[in-house]
């Protein structure tokens, strides 16, 4: 059954519970609670596992200790001083958080919901929040960018 | 880790987190969890990335677990044998109930009581209300039985307030109390200082009047798996131990009994009087009904029967069979509501006989210790200066201690019910023949979390858990003492002692480094299977050193 609203054929894909509004191949949507339940499949469920995963603090399950990043520790604790800290902390946390991804996807995963590589194209910081602009592509050639609100400061 | 999954309490005292599985169990339990769901949702993402692994998978791994896991201590707890290869589910409430399918109940601790002497210094009116506390050295607290009032005329409800002397210098009265917590630790001996929560008026001091008994420790699940075997066995009089069964079912109380009949030696009766032939049909039922020896006091009449030129009188009083049926002997002569002016008091000797009965019986010997055993104690009495003296003849008050063991006629009475007895048999039920035990001190090195009076207790239980046909052995005493945590060692030898005081009124000593064993002295009813060993806490004299 194709996934209403998307260009690509998503049938007997397996889907996933949409957590964030808007995730979809075209704009930038903001990160969020979804406003109405629905399912998602390809690249939409790719970039709501890698920004929730980029999200949870490593180690948190038990029995998946490469589950999870640093990101969130390394900002609140400090590390980001400059511009090129940030580039080089998320360049390292994702890298991280695509290879769990990868290497724990089913094998006849399609190659829209592979995680080729992910870049933050921009970022703004604004009283306690940054706004991480990621861009992620998978290794059906497809991309996806979408901004992810991170409130460092509390 | 502190979230709402730690914190909801699912099953008491097992909460809903992961700690108690190691990350294997859990990885497996997920795989479960997340196939469970694919075979039957086969178009949902379950990979670990997933968000319905996070959402679903992961809390319900744990849920699954956790069901898992107490499925498997329900089915543990099913059986006595699941509980004692599984040593945590061997709660009291699990082995009471798995015990309760085959009628068995766990015998609960028991309140020590007794009587508080108040000395006062004056002749008014006292009130002891219901919420004062009497605390002992010790720590054990009591409460008053009551709320009472004292005054020298109290009528048939108060308590009576006594003088001491002549004089009118000092007063005392006798208030009941029981001990706020069963154990025998509140189980404190005579005289000892009491101290008391409220002001009484006019208090000089508080005091033990007579030692305090009746108190027990809640029964251990390791003494409740002995008792199965009893519980399990027809409840009759066919055999020891069906009788048995049948006494300790219909008395809670009864702790340890012990069937001497046909082919024992220490059954003297229906023996032949000129050939000592014995005859079938008669058995001897002795019984334990307490842990710890009672005190029981009670005022009876005394006569005055001679006075020595030195101003000493000589003086004797019958126990009747009905006063307290099978107790062991008279453990002192004192003050009496009537007779406090005299002087001091001091046994010379107390001579044991029975009454008629339907049973058997053709000496002292026979019924000592029975329903039907009478004591007859003679005493002396001091004269003081400055105290009121009877004269040759006169009776006085007495206040008698007795010590002994509750229910032995109830249990004859019931042994003896029409509709119940065994056709054919003469059974005598008899209090077993008490050997009262005392250590010498023992050196104890513990740490200093130790409390002495744990290892007392400890002690206690032994020795008076020990069965009738059961030497009391030192290592038994020292296994007790090493099972109280924080104790290093013990220091050998451990000395015991004891004394029998036998049924003909002679006593037996005994002392031993390594177990006290009963002599076989069947010809007075003394043997290993008619004795049991009684020790009271402050016979248990401890030297602990801190380490």
């Amino acid at each position: 059954m194709a996934i209403t609203g998307t260009s690509v054929d998503y049938s007997n894909r397996l889907v996933d519970l949409s957590l964030y509004p808007n995730i979809s191949t075209s704009g930038i949507p903001v990160i969020g609670n979804a406003d109405t339940s629905r399912a998602i499949a390809g690249i939409s469920k790719v970039a709501q596992n890698f920004s929730r995963i980029l999200l949870t603090p490593l180690g948190k399950y038990r029995g998946y200790p490469l589950l999870g990043s640093n990101l969130m520790a390394r900002i609140r604790g400090g590390f980001v001083n400059y511009d090129a800290d940030l580039l080089h902390l998320f360049s390292g946390e994702s890298m991280n958080v695509i290879i769990f991804m990868n290497s724990t996807a089913p094998a006849d995963a399609p190659a829209d919901e592979l995680v080729y590589e992910t870049t933050l194209s921009s970022y703004s910081a604004a009283r306690g929040k940054f706004n991480l602009e990621i861009q992620l592509s998978t290794f059906a050639n497809t991309d996806i960018k979408f901004l992810l609100p991170v409130i460092w400061n509390n | 880790m502190d979230t709402p999954i730690t914190t909801l309490s699912f099953v008491p005292g097992l909460n809903l987190d992961d700690l108690s599985f190691t990350d294997l169990e859990i990885l497996q339990a997920e795989t479960l969890i997340a196939e469970s769901i694919s075979s039957r949702q086969t178009s949902l993402d379950v990979s670990p990335s997933s968000s319905i692994y996070d959402l679903v998978v992961r809390p319900k791994a744990v849920e699954y677990l956790l069901n898992r896991s107490q499925s498997f201590a329900i089915q543990a707890t099913q059986s006595l044998k699941g509980v004692q290869l599984n040593p945590t589910l061997a709660n009291d409430t699990v082995v009471d109930a798995i015990l309760s399918n085959i009628g068995v109940a766990r015998k609960t601790g028991t309140f020590a009581s007794g009587n508080i002497r108040i000395n006062v210094s004056k002749n008014i009116t006292y009130s002891i209300t219901a919420n004062q506390v009497f605390t002992s050295q010790n720590g054990s607290t009591f409460k008053p039985t009551g709320a009472f009032v004292a005054l020298s005329d109290p009528g048939a409800t108060n308590l009576k307030l006594y003088a001491t002397d002549v004089a009118g210098t000092q007063y005392f009265f006798l208030v009941p109390v029981i001990a706020i917590n069963a154990g025998v630790s509140s189980q404190i001996p005579d005289g000892s200082s009491i101290t008391t929560s409220l002001t009484i008026p006019n208090f000089i001091s508080a005091s033990t009047f007579g030692s305090f008994s009746g108190a027990s420790e809640k029964e251990s699940i390791d003494q409740l798996l002995l008792r199965i075997p009893e519980a399990l066995s027809a409840k009759n009089r066919v055999s020891r131990v069906s009788l048995s069964s049948e006494l300790k079912t219909k008395f809670p109380k009864v702790i340890d009994v012990s069937v001497m009949g046909y082919g024992d030696e220490s059954l003297i009766r229906g023996s032949g009087k000129i050939l000592p032939v014995k005859g079938g049909g008669f058995a001897d039922v002795w019984v334990r009904t307490s842990l710890s020896a009672e005190s029981v006091f009670l005022t009876t009449s005394a006569t005055l029967d001679s006075i020595s030129a030195a101003g000493v009188a000589t003086c004797s009083c019958v126990i009747p069979a009905t006063t307290y049926p099978g107790h062991f002997f008279v453990a002192s002569v004192r003050l009496s509501v009537e007779s406090q002016q005299y002087g001091s008091y001091a046994i010379t000797g107390q001579t044991k006989s029975f009454v008629p009965s339907g049973h058997k019986i053709l000496n002292a010997t026979e019924g000592s210790l029975s329903a039907y055993q009478t004591t007859t104690v003679t005493f002396t009495v001091e004269r003081e200066v400055g105290k009121l003296f009877p004269t040759a003849g006169e009776q006085f008050q007495v206040s008698v201690e007795l010590l002994g063991i509750p229910l032995i006629k109830e249990i004859q009475d019931y042994i003896d019910d029409n509709n119940s007895r065994a056709a054919g048999v003469d059974y005598l039920v008899k209090a077993s023949v008490p050997c009262l035990v005392y250590t010498s001190p023992i050196t104890i090195y513990i740490d200093s979390s130790v409390k002495e009076s744990d290892i007392q207790v400890a002690i206690y239980s032994y020795i008076n858990n020990t069965k009738m046909g059961t030497p009391l052995a030192v290592d038994g005493v020292v296994s007790a003492i090493k099972s109280i945590a924080g104790v290093s060692k013990v220091s050998f030898p451990v000395e015991i002692n004891g004394v029998v005081f036998c049924p003909d009124g002679s006593t037996i000593s005994l002392t031993s480094y390594d177990s006290l064993v009963i002599p076989n002295r069947s010809d007075i009813q003394v043997e290993q299977s008619t004795v049991s060993f009684y020790i009271s806490t402050d016979d248990i004299s401890i030297n602990a050193i801190v380490i």
